[in-house]
């Protein structure tokens, strides 16, 4: 088995043990409706292993999880990074399956496309929703600024939980991709400098959609003079994303901004006039939409941390077209609802809204205190989550949230009405070691 | 027919094609003395609304899609029917119902209104049955294009009187009409447009054309109605063109067919009706 | 579950005090060219529970330089911390978060009143600066067989001190602080700090500090091992990419 290959290969060459070093969080989590009290069975990683070997300028990395269900009590084993660093003069130089983060907000990034998202850890911050993509990265410091690059020579889509009753968002099941990606190289750069008190980062990417859109569809008249039928056939749209993120300092405020500007276009299908079914319409999609975060955060006196975000997303443009593939004609059918393919995930909760939280350590560090709130802007809708965390000795934490979401009763389509059902009471018993 | 017909105590909204929706507050008929623009520019506008409107109406329209890229123009048509009746019960004044029959691959595609009284948001629903699915329009999508066409869906709903104010500000002559120039701005504010511009012919209180600005001042589009036609006990726009000047596209509008008073049922304009062929 | 940190942990401290001539006598103590230690704090409080918190340390340039790596508790293993400080700027600080894969930024200037929740505020941390305090000397006094100078150091309006005076035990051998009391703004006794040095290289550093808030009923105490001065640390050690994985000595 894998894990067992990797053990061995790690085993085997670690004669100083002192090269080695590890550290890893077991959970066990329960999550339960605050409505009806009924579990919420989605899966969680019970164990988050973390092993690396060191040799001169050489890390060997990897991030190994296992994945747990509680109520078939199934688990599996996931490899969510495997990669080699090396640290020259120059900077720093990684190849292999990893997770990297651009971006100067907290959170919710709009620049940050590289690594697809898991959404069954939506509501986790940090690397914990991202899935490991394998790549190379290199990164040059120079003086104040430092160049990276990333080169992505397979593609990765985002998981989405299909047909899973529990997940909120529901998704009935798994679509069949009917064109898959044909060019999977993807690749970044982000440049990054100090300008007076604070960091400037621009960056470009290139890469496919993590979500499937509409390519084309097979369309049929099932009544003559009737309406047609579309049978969408999927795929996914090619991305440019241009990225502009800072932190500065005003007195005792910290702000962080992030603005992504994205260009969606389908790809070049290639599909045959002579060869293609006449049913078979092509849809040609060039959009342009826009994110952006803007953060300001402060510390109080007593260690309190309160920070506002405000997360904007907008389109800018969209042209649509559908083509009659044997006959190049151009027809009239309509266009689907346009959802981004790339981009941060709370576009899908709401295209303006603000986020608050505060974090809080009392009692030498024993005691932690979270509360968040989500106020959507542009339609009725909140979210309020507060949680408490407990360590009764060390690396030991007993952690208890509660999850509401507050929709529009008289709005059965907005997001936050069909969250509702997801309000939550979560218990965590993490222990790290 | 008796003046005191056109006295009515509550707001109305106006009638005609669904293009035009003001909701104006029905006066008499006599021009009293104005001592300013602002005064002047209510006034017009619900004399325009005063004008007689039909209990129902039945119009089937030739819709041309025109844009431009690069140069070239391209002109895609659609045939179209909209059914619309007034309503008194006191939540909608106005409802209809728009139902694309060519070409065959919009073929049964079909677009509900409920008008509110209110200056809320009105009721939407967009029915493609080529995706299989009825979409509730939200407040959020009021911007977004209607079918493809130049027309927003905010375009396509109704907007109070008490909504903004009016302005007289000039006159001008516009297809061969002598009419006034008034400036609408928003008091209500949910709305994408930051002023129109409104060409009211003098004579017979017809809209003949209206510049669309955005929030930031731009002019945005243009809806000019060249022509107006009287028909039995109604004015009938017989063409409408709506230009969007941001990407040159425009949306031609040609009123082919028109019957009123056809006594339409209430039913006809529901969600599940919406979905019949 | 740990915060923002503070800047300036020194290593070594240099509290420039004592009647203004000790006070500059003691400012113009040799001290190393870069240091390196394991900093271990142990936070007790009235009930009697610890709390320890394990840091690996290492600076240069007086301090200004500065990079730390977390390695306890557990939940804070990989976190990592590096301030650089620039004149006429403020000081640069970013943090390395292994839960976000990713370098942030933060502000120099907003901290907390304690230094990772002990009994050590940033204050008592900071570098006293002469011009800001007014010195008065006491009579002498033996402290641990030692013959110290005893001082009493008010802070004046610019010094923004949280509090009112100090009373400061030095010796007069080496010029290091051996003990402080420190008063509230009340004139109260806040807190009562110990402090122990040993000689290393031709250097005076600190061994263990303990500190006592005598209104709070708790206490830390701070203690530095393996320590190493003047190793030849590069400065090319107090970049952001070092702070991704902890040196080997």
């Amino acid at each position: 088995m894998k894990i067992f290959k990797k053990l061995t290969f790690f085993i085997s060459i670690s004669f100083t043990i002192a090269q080695i070093n590890y550290s890893g969080e077991v959970t066990a989590k329960s999550m339960n409706r605050i409505s009806n009290n009924s579990e919420i069975n989605l899966p969680y990683r019970i164990l988050s292993f973390k092993l690396g070997y060191t040799l001169g300028q050489l890390d060997i990395n990897t991030v190994t999880g296992i994945e747990y269900r509680n109520n078939t009590s199934k688990s599996n084993y996931v490899l969510r990074e495997a990669y080699l660093a090396y640290y020259p003069e120059w900077g720093e130089i990684k190849l292999g399956k990893q997770i990297h983060a651009w971006g100067s907000v907290d959170g919710n990034n709009p620049t940050d496309n590289i690594n697809p998202y898991d959404y069954y850890y939506l509501f986790m911050a940090g690397a914990g929703r991202k899935i490991g993509v394998i790549s190379l990265s290199s990164k040059i410091y120079f003086g104040n600024s430092h160049l990276e690059g990333i080169f992505i020579p397979k593609y990765q889509k985002n998981r989405f939980p299909y047909g899973e009753e529990d997940f909120p968002l529901s998704i009935p099941s798994k679509p069949k991709i009917k064109y898959p990606v044909k060019n999977e190289f993807e690749f970044g750069f982000r440049f990054q400098t100090t300008i007076g008190d604070g960091d400037l980062g621009l960056s470009i990417f290139k890469g496919n959609d993590r979500a499937p859109s509409v390519n084309a569809a097979n369309v049929f008249w099932e009544v003559e003079g009737g309406p047609p039928s579309l049978e969408s056939l999927l795929g996914y749209r090619e991305t440019l994303v241009r990225g502009l993120d800072f932190v500065t300092f005003f007195g005792d405020f910290t702000v962080r901004s992030e603005l992504a500007l994205f260009k969606s276009k389908t790809p070049i299908l290639n599909l045959h006039i002579i060869k293609s079914p006449l049913s078979l319409y092509e849809f040609q999609q060039d959009i342009s939409y826009s994110q952006y975060v803007i953060q300001i955060e402060y510390t109080t006196n007593s260690d309190i941390i309160l920070s506002g975000q405000l997360i904007g997303n907008s389109v800018q443009n969209e042209n649509y077209e559908w083509y009659h593939v044997t006959s190049s004609e151009l027809v009239d059918f309509p266009y689907p609802e346009f959802q981004p393919g790339m981009g941060n995930p709370i576009a899908m909760f709401s295209e303006l809204a603000l986020l608050l939280n505060s974090t809080g350590v009392l009692m030498d560090d024993r005691l932690e205190l979270k509360g968040n709130m989500m106020i959507n802007l542009d339609e009725k809708g909140n979210m309020f989550s507060g949680s408490i965390g407990y360590s009764p000795w060390i690396n030991w934490k007993l952690e208890s949230t509660i999850t509401k979401f507050i929709g529009d009763k008289d709005d059965l389509e907005n997001t936050f009405t069909i969250m509702e059902d997801f309000s939550n009471i979560t218990f965590n018993i993490i222990y790290n070691f | 027919m008796n003046k005191s017909n056109y006295i009515v105590q509550k707001f109305q909204k106006n009638q005609s094609i669904f293009i035009l929706k003001l909701s104006l507050i029905t006066i008499i008929i006599f021009i009293p003395i104005f001592t300013n623009a602002q005064d002047t520019g209510l006034f017009i506008m619900k004399k325009m609304d005063q004008l007689k409107k039909p209990a129902d109406s039945e119009t089937q329209i030739k819709m041309t899609l025109v844009s431009n890229k690069r140069g070239k123009e391209r002109s895609r048509s659609r045939v179209l029917t909209i059914i619309e009746k007034k309503f008194e019960d006191g939540i909608y004044n106005m409802k209809s119902l728009l139902r694309f029959s060519e070409p065959k691959e919009v073929n049964g595609t079909a677009f509900l209104t409920w008008d509110r009284i209110d200056a809320k948001f009105d009721d939407q629903w967009l029915y493609l049955p080529a995706l299989k699915k009825v979409k509730r329009i939200r407040a959020k999508d009021k911007e977004r294009s209607f079918m493809g066409t130049d027309f927003s869906y905010e375009d396509l709903s109704g907007r109070n009187i008490e909504s903004d104010s009016y302005e007289l500000i000039g006159e001008d002559i516009i297809h061969g009409t002598e009419c006034y120039k008034i400036n609408a701005t928003p008091i209500e504010k949910k709305t994408q447009y930051g002023a129109r511009l409104i060409w009211v012919d003098k004579k017979k209180y017809l809209m003949k054309r209206i510049e669309f600005y955005n929030k930031k001042k731009e002019q945005v589009k243009i809806l000019d109605i060249p022509e107006h036609v009287k028909n039995g006990e109604y004015w009938t726009q017989t063409k409408l063109v709506m230009k969007n000047l941001k990407n040159g596209h425009r949306t031609e509008l040609e009123i082919i067919k028109v019957i009123y008073d056809q006594g339409l049922k209430d039913n006809v304009f529901t969600e599940s009706y919406l979905k019949r062929k | 579950m740990k915060k923002y940190l503070l800047f300036n942990f020194l290593i070594f401290f240099s509290y420039a005090q004592s009647g203004i001539e000790i006070a500059k006598m003691v400012d113009l103590r040799k001290i190393p060219k870069d240091q390196s230690n394991i900093t271990k704090m142990v936070l007790t409080n009235s009930k009697g529970k610890q709390r320890t918190n394990i840091v690996r340390s290492k600076s240069m340039d007086g301090n200004k330089k500065q990079i730390m790596w977390f390695m306890e508790p557990k939940d804070d293993k990989g976190v990592a911390f590096l301030k650089i400080e620039n004149d006429g700027k403020d000081d640069e600080m970013r943090m390395w978060l292994p839960a976000f894969k990713k370098v942030r930024r933060i502000s120099s200037k907003k901290r907390g009143d304690s230094f990772m929740g002990s009994d050590l505020s940033y204050e008592d941390l900071s570098n006293r600066k002469i011009a800001d305090h007014d010195y008065s000397r006491l009579d002498d006094q033996t402290l641990n067989s030692k013959l110290c100078y005893v001082l009493e150091i008010s802070p004046k309006k610019g010094a923004n001190s949280s509090y009112s005076k100090h009373i400061s035990w030095i010796d007069q051998s080496s010029l290091m602080i051996l003990k402080e009391q420190s008063f509230d703004k009340r004139g109260q006794l806040k807190k009562k700090k110990e402090f122990f040095n040993k000689e290393l290289n031709d250097y005076l550093v600190m061994e263990r500090i303990f500190v006592e808030d005598v209104q709070k009923k708790h206490s830390t105490e701070v203690t530095f091992a393996e320590y190493k001065v003047d190793t030849g640390i590069s400065i090319k050690l107090f970049q952001e990419k070092n702070l991704k994985r902890l040196p080997r000595n």
